[in-house]
């Protein structure tokens, strides 16, 4: 039971880490990336090969850092940049598009779309690793901790932090300022990245195999998330990732498993219904 | 301004392509004319693509071996895959091009495309064939002009489960089912009345969904029983995954996958060999050790061209193509009558299918859809498969 | 008389540009509202199971279409509560979840689907009922509510200062929008003569917001322009093979960073630069553009975007 719900609250990490993705791009720039998700099966394709080749995990966690970094920045650069005063919907359906490209490149790639997954060795040494009992993956928390509190801490004190608030309420005045607006969209973007670079790692190690449609499920509950528990207020995203996840586990464990998906949609109709502004409200 | 003129040599060259291509349109043409294309429609793209290709390679390699062997009608066969994109109504609209061109439609694609394109199918009495129809309703619910050489994947379940139980000396037995497939949920009511004309406790029905990603919970309620063997009934994606997570959790019980959940190509990620120890499938398509010739030759050509082991969906979709030439050998198949004399010549043919195909024997069954033998595998390794039984189907 | 291609072509067409213009009149008035695929199904699935139990199609489908304006209603009522994002996650979560009832359930078919529906659609009568909606959506197009549903996307402060009431509005392009989704959910469930609940799921509503969006989410054509390319192409497409899917959101992705407001937009402007250059030298310039609304996003933020990194 341990282990479920320990895989409940590593998914449920993972919705949080896609949602946080989300939100720190819509903070700085206002639109939502649909590419995210995308960009976190990459980043898990990118483990994989690196680990096939090297043998070796940690080359794996640089490979999908960079990857998710350098594809979210190239995006920003390329694309999303020249499209950027356009409307939401717009830039979403553009980013859609981005997201299918990537899907297919990797199916035609790799292994025709089939699954592929970590070799066993490997990968049971990455779910033991720092393991206590039957609960796995604890080095994985304590690494998306990590991660929340630099990125919390960045956010609220850091100038970088400051300035993506900043170009997020009022660009015009912080043009004036003398922030680089463009430059900090292309700061939240690498930031997404760096998040989307976790996921893979997550999505490598702790699911058993990866496809290219891995992450169209996660994309929808990573963009609930973000907007029932506050858009950038990282603990409560990782909050709500985890509670999200371990209903899902519990309801397994549990409850009747034919209705887990509407009862999870079910929850996130009441929650807006019942809170329009979020649980938290966004807290910055 | 100096004027350009043509120059001699550049005339020439602006003739002589000119000539070239209307004698290459023309000598396209005769070659058209010489050559006959197989329609198929397939999923191509998007999320069936990879059930889709693998059809589309079986009926490709297919093509091959009928020319190699003098084509169909001593025409060279020419396969020409439309793509649906996974989406029912660009098949539908596929069907309705190819309907009035042709007598015979392949359906390599998902059944739940086919679902929407077998009943145009019937409208525009056009022949209809598909290699993997897992729903027997589709089939059954749009005769006469459907057809499929899948046969009910429920069918083979009861004698495969005793099978299996004898051979592993099961007491307790959990299923994990994907419920929101609707083959796999025949499956699993198959095997739920199959288990329980035996003396092994079923343990629990543990219910996954298609886009589940994290099994670990489903895993540990069905292993919550401590059962000795797991029926994973789900598509081969989802059924690697659960795979995965059973070893992983460190369960020794024998796991059954039937038909559609195990796919070699799909199941040759799992890189722990000892992994498949206790490990069993029933399949619709056998070419390992003990297999005939023809399907061993099939198996062989095909991992040479494709680098993959073909599943029963692409052995059936090559097996079509040669359906066809016997067809047209025996004068029902006619490429170029496409009046609905021609077509239902086709039809009854189908109808009355008795045939002792490369892949064992094939009997059209009133109801459009095929009755072929099973075979029950213990699997070694994903290209080390053990005949175990063959039922007759 | 059409060939069987082109029936299905135009009638898929057809419908996929109801829907289309479903989802761009609430987007007329920045109203996220994105549960359209579900009053689809509720179309879809209601007249069917009246023509199964024996109903004709010619009273089935009203009430089809009726089940979806009064779901459009109800839905339209939490809208006034839920706003912007928030709104479009809640009303796609409605679509999901009326679909997931249907197959957790096993009602209607369950995950099996409904099959043996008498086929009662062609291609003539998906262009009557196409031109009918064109119509009434062009005059809906030169009315005061309408401009009242523009101003309220634009700034419903000010719309309200104006004198707007933005509940009716809403409720009012709800309505609109549940109208539009019955007649396509009736006319789909007649042709296909078969409903796969799969269909009426997330992958379809981006489908058709793809549509709306290449053509142009914010004139009135551009529904109709993001169908008429983006249907038709695939099929010209097929000789790309594995790598179609590819090219067709290459396309989309180019259409957009021409200009963001799609094909309508570009079409507007062709039309300007050939009437500006027609027009003899001399004679006044006076725009007359039928154009609804500016150039430019909600957001608009040109400026500081376009400064260099």
């Amino acid at each position: 039971m341990l282990s479920a719900l320990s895989s409940g609250v590593v998914v449920g990490l993972c919705y949080a880490l896609i949602a946080y993705g989300l939100a720190i791009v819509y903070r700085a720039s206002g639109y939502f990336n649909m590419a995210q998700g995308e960009i976190c099966m990459v980043c898990g394709y990118a483990v994989f090969l690196a680990v096939h080749v090297s043998g070796s995990l940690v080359v794996g966690v640089a490979a999908s850092m960079a990857v998710g970094m350098l594809a979210n920045a190239a995006q920003q650069i390329v694309i999303v940049k020249r499209i950027q005063s356009a409307d939401h919907f717009s830039i979403l359906v553009a980013t859609l598009a981005i997201g299918t490209m990537l899907t297919e490149f990797v199916r035609l790639s790799i292994n025709e779309g089939l699954p592929v997954s970590l070799a066993a060795n490997v990968r049971n040494a990455a779910l033991n690793f720092a393991s206590f009992e039957q609960v796995h993956g604890i080095w994985i928390m304590l690494a998306v901790l990590g991660l929340a509190l630099l990125l919390d801490f960045w956010l609220r004190a850091g100038r970088g932090g400051l300035a993506l608030r900043a170009v997020g309420d009022a660009p015009q005045v912080a043009l004036l300022f003398g922030v680089a607006v463009p430059r900090v969209h292309l700061q939240a973007m690498a930031v997404a990245g760096l998040a989307a670079g976790f996921t893979g790692v997550i999505l490598a190690v702790s699911f058993s195999y990866l496809t290219p449609y891995i992450s169209t499920t996660l994309m929808f509950h990573g963009l609930a998330i973000v907007l029932i528990f506050g858009v950038t207020w990282i603990w409560g995203v990782l909050l709500g990732g985890v509670a999200l996840g371990l209903i899902e586990a519990s309801i397994v464990l549990w409850g009747p498993v034919e209705y887990r998906e509407l009862i999870t949609f079910v929850v996130i109709i009441a929650v807006l219904l019942l809170r329009p502004a979020g649980v938290f409200r966004s807290r910055i | 301004m100096t004027k350009r003129v043509l120059t001699t040599s550049r005339r020439d060259v602006i003739v002589s392509a000119a000539a070239t291509g209307v004698f290459g349109a023309l000598g396209g043409r005769a070659q058209a004319q010489q050559s006959l294309t197989i329609n198929a429609i397939s999923s191509r793209t998007n999320f069936g693509a990879p059930f889709g290709n693998m059809m589309t390679r079986g009926s490709e390699l297919g093509t091959k071996w009928v020319n190699a062997a003098g084509g169909i009608a001593g025409r060279n066969v020419m396969l020409n895959t439309s793509d649906d994109g996974s989406d029912a109504s660009q098949g539908v609209t596929r069907m309705q091009k190819f309907g009035p061109e042709c007598n015979v439609v392949l359906l390599n694609t998902l059944s739940s495309v086919i679902q929407q394109v077998a009943p145009v199918a019937n409208e525009l009495k056009t022949v209809a064939i598909g290699p993997a129809i897992s729903l027997a309703k589709i089939v059954v619910d749009n005769r006469p002009w459907v057809f499929t050489t899948f046969p009910r994947p429920e069918l083979g379940v009861p004698s495969a489960v005793a099978t299996w139980i004898k051979r592993e000396n099961l007491s307790r037995v959990a299923i994990i089912a994907d419920v929101q497939n609707a083959a796999t949920k025949i499956q699993v009511a198959a095997f739920e009345v199959a288990l329980k004309k035996t003396t092994v406790k079923l343990a629990d029905i543990v219910p996954i969904a298609t886009q589940d990603v994290n099994f670990e919970p489903s895993v540990q309620r069905a292993l919550k029983g401590d059962p000795d063997g797991i029926v994973v009934s789900s598509l081969p994606n989802q059924a690697v995954g659960l795979f995965q997570s059973i070893r992983n959790a460190g369960s020794k019980a024998s796991v059954f996958l039937p038909t559609a959940a195990f796919v070699p190509a799909a199941f040759k990620t799992v890189s722990d060999k000892s992994a498949f120890d206790r490990t069993y499938t029933v399949q619709v398509f056998y070419g390992g050790e003990g297999a005939s010739e023809s399907c061993r030759k099939f198996v062989q050509d095909f991992q040479k061209q494709e680098g993959i082991t073909p599943d029963g969906s692409a052995a059936f979709a090559f097996e079509l193509i040669l359906l066809l030439q016997k067809a047209a050998k025996a004068g029902a198949y006619l490429p170029d009558d496409l009046s609905e004399t021609g077509r239902a010549k086709l039809r009854a043919y189908l109808e009355a299918l008795d045939w002792a195909s490369p892949f064992g024997h094939v009997k059209m069954g009133s109801d459009g859809v095929a009755r072929r033998d099973y075979f029950v595998v213990k699997i070694n390794g994903v290209d080390d498969l053990r005949l175990v039984d063959t039922i007759a189907g | 008389m059409l060939s069987p291609y082109a029936d299905g072509l135009i009638t898929f067409g057809v419908v996929y540009t109801l829907m289309a213009a479903a989802i761009h009149i609430p987007l007329l008035a920045n109203y996220l509202l994105l549960s359209q695929v579900g009053f689809m199904l509720i179309a879809s699935y209601s007249s069917a199971a009246l023509v199964l139990a024996g109903w004709p199609w010619i009273l089935a489908a009203p009430v089809g279409v009726l089940a979806s304006i009064v779901a459009a209603a109800l839905v339209g009522l939490l809208g006034l509560r839920v706003k912007d994002f928030p709104l479009a996650i809640a009303s796609i979560a409605i679509s999901e979840a009326l679909r997931l009832t249907i197959m957790s359930t096993g009602i209607l078919g369950g995950i099996s689907g409904l099959s043996g529906i008498p086929k009662a659609a062609n291609a003539q009568v998906s262009v009557l009922i196409l031109a009918a909606v064109m119509l009434g959506l062009a005059w809906f197009h030169q009315t005061r509510t309408c401009r009242a549903v523009i101003a309220l996307g634009d700034d419903e402060i000010s719309a309200r200062a104006f004198g707007h009431n933005p509940v009716r509005l809403k409720l009012l392009v709800g309505v609109l929008s549940g109208l539009l989704c019955g007649c396509a959910g009736v006319l789909y469930a007649a042709y296909v003569r078969f409903l796969d609940p799969n269909f009426f799921g997330f992958s379809t509503l981006i489908f058709i917001l793809v549509f709306v969006v290449v053509g142009g989410a914010r004139r009135m054509f551009g529904p109709l322009l993001g169908v008429a390319l983006l249907w038709v192409l695939p099929g010209y497409l097929s000789f790309l093979a594995d790598y179609r899917l590819v090219a067709y959101s290459a396309v989309v992705l180019l259409i957009l960073m021409i200009d963001p407001g799609g094909l309508s937009a570009l079409a507007e402007k062709a039309a300007r630069k050939i009437f500006a250059a027609a027009r003899p030298l001399g004679r006044g310039t006076t725009n007359r553009s039928i154009q609804i609304r500016s150039q430019g996003g909600v957001n608009d933020k040109a400026s500081a975007h376009d400064q260099p990194a």
